[in-house]
């Protein structure tokens, strides 16, 4: 028996977030269509109808919905002009507490970029979903643990964005926790800000056991 | 104040663990490791005659914090139907050997509480209803993260 309340398709690996995170583009940019379709669909001939002018203005907030849809939908695809789509390996998807992995990030750029920071932060995370009423909240609350950086400032064609690091959860952590309303995750949150271009903000979910490690070098951390 | 939320007049419920547990104390709460064995019995003192369907001994972690309440319940014992009677106390034993995970927890917007909640099951009337909290965690681990 497993106290693990985990809700169907939330994602525990890598793997899955990058599966869930494209699933989720595809599904914004499918939604953006339709809405966009919709939204034409009933106000144009009404603004036709009319002459077009201040009524116009209103549709304005729609498109806007419609668009903001497409345009995250189509970030990575942007992206991809200039820079390939990130590499990720990770050692293993299961951690014991005091355990290190490895993680594997790099994306290759194929045109000059300049980056303001790059930085892959592991974390804690505690997400407490309530509903008051009708309404639905989220509360999180994140406590980096370990942060691994890069170098700002000009790349040119060829180079590599190379957030790879061995990280290490520490031996006196709280095991992954995901019930229905609360979870405790563990995350590596990579961050990339690209002056000009769609910016890289992505997270990969590394699965912490209820087990501490007694491996080699344990003891010294 | 929870206790007070989850308790009722009826009856005073306090819970006790045996000394022959594997358990020891910290913080004040009675702390155990995962796959220690949990023994100990609930005393229920009437304060009125209360006759009840069942009587129920659960096991068992709750999420307290922000979030709205998720739970899980590791074993459960019932009594048959009976009645408490002032002046006489009932003792129900109980003995459970504790799972693996969820460890307890407490942190900003989230506690993991573990406890033993007893419940007697009266009919048309409020439970009378206890819950005495103990903290699950290795040896090694301390629940404030």
């Amino acid at each position: 028996m497993s106290f693990q309340q985990i809700p169907p398709q939330f994602p525990v690996t890598p793997a899955q977030a990058q599966q869930a995170q494209q699933l989720g583009r595809k599904g914004a940019m499918g939604c953006g269509i339709v809405w966009l379709i919709i939204v034409s669909a009933i106000a144009l001939p009404e603004i036709i109808g009319s002459g077009g002018g201040f009524s116009a203005l209103f549709l304005i907030p729609f498109y806007a919905v419609g668009v903001g849809m497409i345009a995250w939908g189509l970030a990575p695809t942007v992206r991809a002009l200039k820079i390939t789509p990130p590499e990720i390996h990770v050692s293993s998807d299961t951690v014991r507490l005091g355990e290190s992995f490895d993680f594997r990030y790099n994306q290759v750029l194929k045109d000059r970029l300049d980056v303001d920071f790059g930085r892959a932060v592991f974390v804690m995370r505690e997400t407490a979903t309530y509903r008051r009423g009708t309404d639905t909240y989220t509360e999180t609350h994140e406590i980096p643990v370990e942060t691994r950086e890069l170098h700002s400032g000009a790349y040119t064609a060829g180079e590599q964005l190379d957030l790879s690091h061995r990280f290490t959860v520490p031996p006196d952590g709280m095991h992954t926790f995901l019930a229905a309303h609360n979870r405790i995750e563990w995350l590596i949150k990579v961050k990339i800000s690209i002056a000009r271009w769609p910016d890289v903000d992505e997270s990969y979910p590394i699965q912490v056991l209820p087990e501490r490690y007694r491996g080699y070098g344990a003891e010294d951390r | 104040m929870l206790n007070k939320l989850f308790s009722s007049e009826a009856a005073d419920i306090s819970v006790h663990f045996s000394d022959g547990n594997d358990g020891r104390v910290s913080s004040g709460l009675q702390t155990f490791a995962p796959g220690d064995t949990l023994n100990g019995y609930i005393a229920i003192n009437p304060g009125e005659t209360v006759t009840y369907k069942k009587l129920i001994v659960r096991v068992k972690w709750r999420t307290e914090g922000r979030g709205d309440t998720d739970e899980g319940v590791w074993t459960t014992t019932e009594e048959p139907e009976g009645t408490l009677t002032p002046g006489n106390v009932k003792t129900v034993p109980f003995s459970a050997v504790l799972p693996g995970e969820p460890w307890s927890y407490s942190g900003r917007w989230i506690s993991i509480v573990w406890g033993i909640e007893v419940e007697a099951d009266v009919a048309w009337k409020v439970n009378p209803r206890h819950f005495a909290p103990f903290i699950l965690a290795p040896t090694w681990a301390t629940p404030e993260r």
